[in-house]
């Protein structure tokens, strides 16, 4: 044991500077899952239901090739584009479906956005005074505004004084006097930064979340053809499939917080499968693929995912109970479920261009769904 | 997150660290006067929102649990998320190298801190939930005597029908054997057998396996545990890194190794490091094992205390004292 310390000290030459003890040697690098390099061949391994399971644990959903739980998705989304039918882009502001949501309503409320990194430069800049609140936009409510900000000063001084949680704080007391006097002598004084200042509840940027999904005009593609067309260049697996649907089925039905329309669904898709993925897969496809094929910017693909996170209320886990329930549920449930009869998926292969990458004409692979 | 509205804005104080994936700051609420971590994500990488953003907020939200820190809220702004969490004075790792003798902890600590570990990870795994990386330094402690997981940045549900489960898992030294061996069909045993790592490393103030490589840390987990075979483990020779070329080791008694742990601790670890994944005892069954029934005990009497007993407290005098704040905050 002691020999095989030695030598261990030796093969090992990043040690932890500050650790205070010489014989402790500083532990590996955090593992990173995604750069398993077998993960890449896994991805499309259709039949591979290596998922850990315990041995108790056997549902049909296991069973489930992913094609089948594609179209369940895409048959799920039709009949919600359907019922619904064209409306305009902007939901009502205040929408009455709101309270209905679960348990997440509190907590989204407590969800804020803050100060733009602008307005945090501004912070800084007249730290510890009060400082002047950047304009606001005509979006938001002035009656939300936040409880008036406390002098930071005086916290500052509090910190320094006293110990708390049996802590002393090592603060820097913010300067009392205007820093035009003495700027030479100051301390490089990190920022004063206030984080969720100035903030709003969600459900007030519900609207604006929900309007980043729409599309000017209803893209080009049906939804059936547009998740075949996801499928074909970056399958992905029963699991993501499931979730997504799970995904828009609760925000559009169970907490109606938002209506799927021709206009809105191919981005909730998109979205919704692109979190599904990175929420439940040790792999997921790089954002240039996946913008490519889905035909947005890798931008937009970004604001995309974060908002259907935050429209969700990163209400992402699931277990293999909830899928089933909501598989068992869909099966049931949709009457247009048997739509693609396997013609109607030849002729589906028939219509996508090639792979993205491999195209030599990239009008065929390139959606442009904007 | 509990009904009532949160205050929301926050004075962000000194750095603490740096995370798996993001920095930590310390943080105070501005109403209240709380103290608070803040754990800044970066939204502008060329990949969108990191993957382990999403996962340990998604998971975090699920997992309510006295051992397990608590994500207080998440704040969006233009291009970062702020994840607010409870404030844990350090993590395990520090814990050890300031107040244990030569990074040794006293046995009484030791069991109230594994207790509370096996207590997150029992709730972990009832929902679904692998970590995937319980090392010292994602284990926070506050100075209550609390011990608390964190760092769900690798975390995962299991038992769904995906296709990918990465073999790049688990700091390489609380590695289970079977990941080791390339399996991707681990479950819940893999983080049993980080446990037992940590219990170990407490007790004797260092790594218990601290390989360099993978081919290494197998090697030093034969070393003691005893290299495997076909016979004591069926399907030994089906993982991708099977090789008939290791050397065959006897099988060390852990309490020649671990001398300072009494006999019914020993026989705990034991059950933690099975080198078969199936034979390793679950969480649930090591929180009754006999070696915490003091501990089960003390509580019934006075169920209005912490687990934490009180002597530990005060190793040494003096964890009423101050905690560092400059603490490794690897864990968040």
């Amino acid at each position: 044991m002691a020999q095989s310390e030695t030598q261990l000290e030796d093969a090992r030459p990043e040690h932890d500077a500050g650790s205070n003890s010489g014989s402790v040697l500083s532990p590996p690098p955090p593992p990173n899952p995604a750069a398993d390099p077998k993960l890449q061949d896994l991805t499309s391994v259709e039949s591979d239901k290596s998922s850990p399971r315990l041995a108790a644990e056997v549902y049909d959903i296991f069973d489930l090739p992913a094609l089948t739980a594609l179209k369940a998705l895409s048959a799920g989304i039709e009949v919600l584009v359907n019922t619904t039918g064209d409306i305009p882009p902007t939901p009502p502001l205040k929408s009455p479906a709101i309270p209905h949501m679960r348990g997440m309503e509190a907590e989204k409320r407590s969800i804020v956005r803050s100060n733009s990194e602008k307005s945090l430069a501004r912070l800084a800049q007249g730290s510890g005074s009060s400082t002047p609140r950047p304009a606001r936009s005509p979006l938001q409510n002035p009656q939300t505004v936040p409880q008036p900000a406390q002098d930071p000063p005086a916290h500052a001084s509090q910190d320094q004084s006293e110990p708390i949680d049996g802590v002393q704080l090592r603060t820097k007391p913010q300067p009392q006097a205007p820093p035009a006097t003495e700027p030479e002598s100051q301390p490089p004084l990190a920022p004063y930064i206030i984080v969720g200042e100035d903030s709003q509840a969600l459900n007030l940027q519900h609207s604006a979340i929900v309007r980043k999904f729409y599309c000017r005009r209803p893209p080009p593609i049906s939804i059936t053809d547009y998740l075949l067309r996801i499928h074909q260049y970056c399958p992905m697996s029963t699991g993501v499939y499931l979730a997504t649907s799970l995904y828009i089925h609760r925000l559009a039905v169970l907490e109606q917080a938002i209506v799927v329309t021709r206009r809105n669904a191919h981005r909730l898709l998109l979205g919704g499968l692109r979190v599904a993925m990175k929420a439940l897969e040790d792999h997921y496809y790089k954002q240039s693929r996946i913008s490519l094929v889905g035909g947005v910017s890798e931008k937009e693909l970004s604001r995309l995912e974060v908002s259907f996170c935050f429209l969700t209320g990163f209400e992402l886990a699931v277990t293999a109970g909830v899928l089933s329930r909501h598989w068992e549920m869909v099966r049931k449930g949709t009457a247009c479920w048997d739509v693609l009869d396997d013609a109607t998926q030849e002729m589906i292969s028939f219509h996508l261009g090639k792979p993205p990458g491999m195209s030599t004409n990239e009008q065929s692979a390139r959606g442009d769904f904007r | 997150m509990d009904g009532k509205r949160h205050p929301n804005s926050f004075q962000q104080l000194e750095k603490l660290g740096e995370g798996t994936y993001a920095t930590v700051f310390k943080g105070r609420n501005r109403q209240t006067g709380d103290l608070v971590a803040l754990k800044e994500i970066h939204l502008d990488s060329e990949e969108g929102t990191p993957s382990t953003a999403i996962r340990e907020i998604s998971l975090m939200k699920e997992l309510k649990h006295e051992n397990i820190v608590a994500l207080h809220d998440v704040i969006h702004t233009e291009n970062k998320l702020m994840l607010v969490f409870e404030y844990m004075d350090g993590d395990l790792k520090k814990y050890m190298d300031t107040h244990g003798d030569r990074g040794a902890l006293k046995p009484i600590v030791i069991k109230s801190f594994m207790y509370q570990l096996l207590k997150g990870i029992d709730f972990c795994h009832k929902n679904r939930v692998l970590h995937r990386d319980l090392k010292p330094q994602n284990l926070l402690i506050n100075s209550k005597g609390q011990l608390k997981l964190g760092d769900f940045g690798l975390a995962r549900a299991f038992g769904i029908p995906v296709n990918t489960f990465s073999n790049e898992v688990v700091t390489l030294w609380y590695r289970a054997p079977d990941v080791l061996l390339g399996s991707r069909t681990y479950n819940t045993s893999i983080d049993i057998w980080s446990a037992g790592c940590i219990m170990a490393e407490m007790f004797s103030g260092r790594p218990l396996f601290p390989g360099t490589t993978n081919e290494d840390q197998i090697i030093r987990i034969f070393r003691i545990m005893g290299t495997p075979t076909e016979r004591t483990w069926p399907g030994l020779s089906q993982f991708p890194e099977y090789k008939t070329t290791w050397q065959m080791y006897a099988t060390q008694p852990l309490s020649t190794i671990l001398p300072q742990i009494d006999p019914l601790g020993i026989d705990l670890l034991q059950r933690m490091l099975q080198l078969r994944p199936e034979l390793r005892i679950t969480a649930a069954d090591a929180l009754n094992h006999q070696w915490f029934h003091d501990i089960i005990a003390a509580q019934k009497h006075h169920p209005q205390h912490h687990q934490v007993p009180q002597p530990m407290m005060h190793p040494h005098g003096g964890y009423q004292q101050p905690v560092p704040s400059q603490g490794n905050y690897g864990g968040y």
